[in-house]
């Protein structure tokens, strides 16, 4: 029997979650919530702190 | 700016690969195994920050420039989330594999000590109004308490008895990893999460220095 290779594993692993893997699902959806929110977040405030340094620039 | 894209990469991978790729079977560990990516790391990059923040200590007392206590004391902050997203996460382990969310572990008081220590360290700060005064006692403690930290977390455990994996005279889970499937998450992991840490820390850096500068401009406009 030829042996399971890691990315064989990875897409039976995501079909059994895609198709309602219980607590599995609710851990991997909050990580996942919770990271992108994060992210988001620092995206958003990379382009709030260029535009206040901009500010400070012209300014002086 | 390549990094920030690299941290998003790297973690997005670390959560997919973490939750989905083949993990070695062990016993009573099982599944649980994959918090290997997110507890462990979450404490090197803890451990990382505070090393920045002990370095940024030593600069201040050396060239005496506010700017390194400012510095310290924002990784000193984001290692401490760390921290607590480190024992959130390392709780919940101990409550599927040991079946309790604390037990008497060497590792386990020596984090909580440890981490009382750092949070002194804010209390210390906070409770001195001068400047230079405030920086410089704060440094001082800093420099201090990182090697008592230190010792509590990865040299104690490894004297005494401990329930932790590599600690105590445990194995660790290299021997279990015989076809490196840890191995190829665990390490991007630990990049990943330290640099949206180090991403944290720069940003709170980045915004202090604005505030300040406002702040020095009003002085000025008030004054002219």
């Amino acid at each position: 029997m030829n042996k399971k290779s890691v990315f064989d594993v990875f897409l039976e692993n995501l079909s059994n979650l895609l198709r309602g893997g219980g607590k599995l699902n609710l851990i991997f959806a909050s990580i996942l919530i919770i990271l992108l929110g994060i992210v988001g977040y620092l995206i958003y405030n990379e382009s709030r702190i260029k535009k206040l340094e901009d500010k400070l620039k012209n300014k002086s | 700016m390549w990094w920030k894209a690299l941290t998003v990469i790297l973690l997005i991978y670390t959560i997919l690969a973490g939750l989905f790729f083949p993990i070695p079977t062990v016993d009573i560990v099982d599944e649980s195994v994959r918090n290997l990516f997110f507890h462990v790391p979450m404490w090197f990059a803890m451990t990382i920050m505070l090393i920045l923040g002990a370095v940024n200590s030593i600069l201040y007392l050396a060239k005496n420039n506010i700017q390194y206590d400012i510095n310290a004391k924002i990784f000193t902050q984001t290692a401490l989330i760390f921290g607590v997203l480190g024992l959130i996460t390392g709780s919940l382990w101990a409550l599927i594999t040991w079946g309790a969310l604390w037990t008497n572990d060497p590792k386990l008081n020596g984090t909580a000590i440890g981490m009382l220590l750092y949070l002194a360290y804010f209390v210390l700060r906070n409770s001195l109004e001068e400047d230079s005064k405030r920086a410089t006692v704060s440094a001082v403690y800093n420099i201090l308490v990182f090697p008592i930290f230190l010792s509590l977390i990865y040299v104690l455990p490894r004297i005494f008895a401990s329930l932790h994996p590599g600690n105590g005279g445990n194995p660790g889970f290299n021997i279990y990893d015989q076809a490196k499937h840890l191995r190829i998450v665990f390490y991007p992991a630990v990049i990943g999460w330290f640099l949206l840490g180090f991403w944290i820390s720069t940003q709170l850096i980045r915004l202090k220095k604005i505030e300040n500068q406002f702040i020095e401009r009003e002085i000025i406009d008030i004054n002219e």
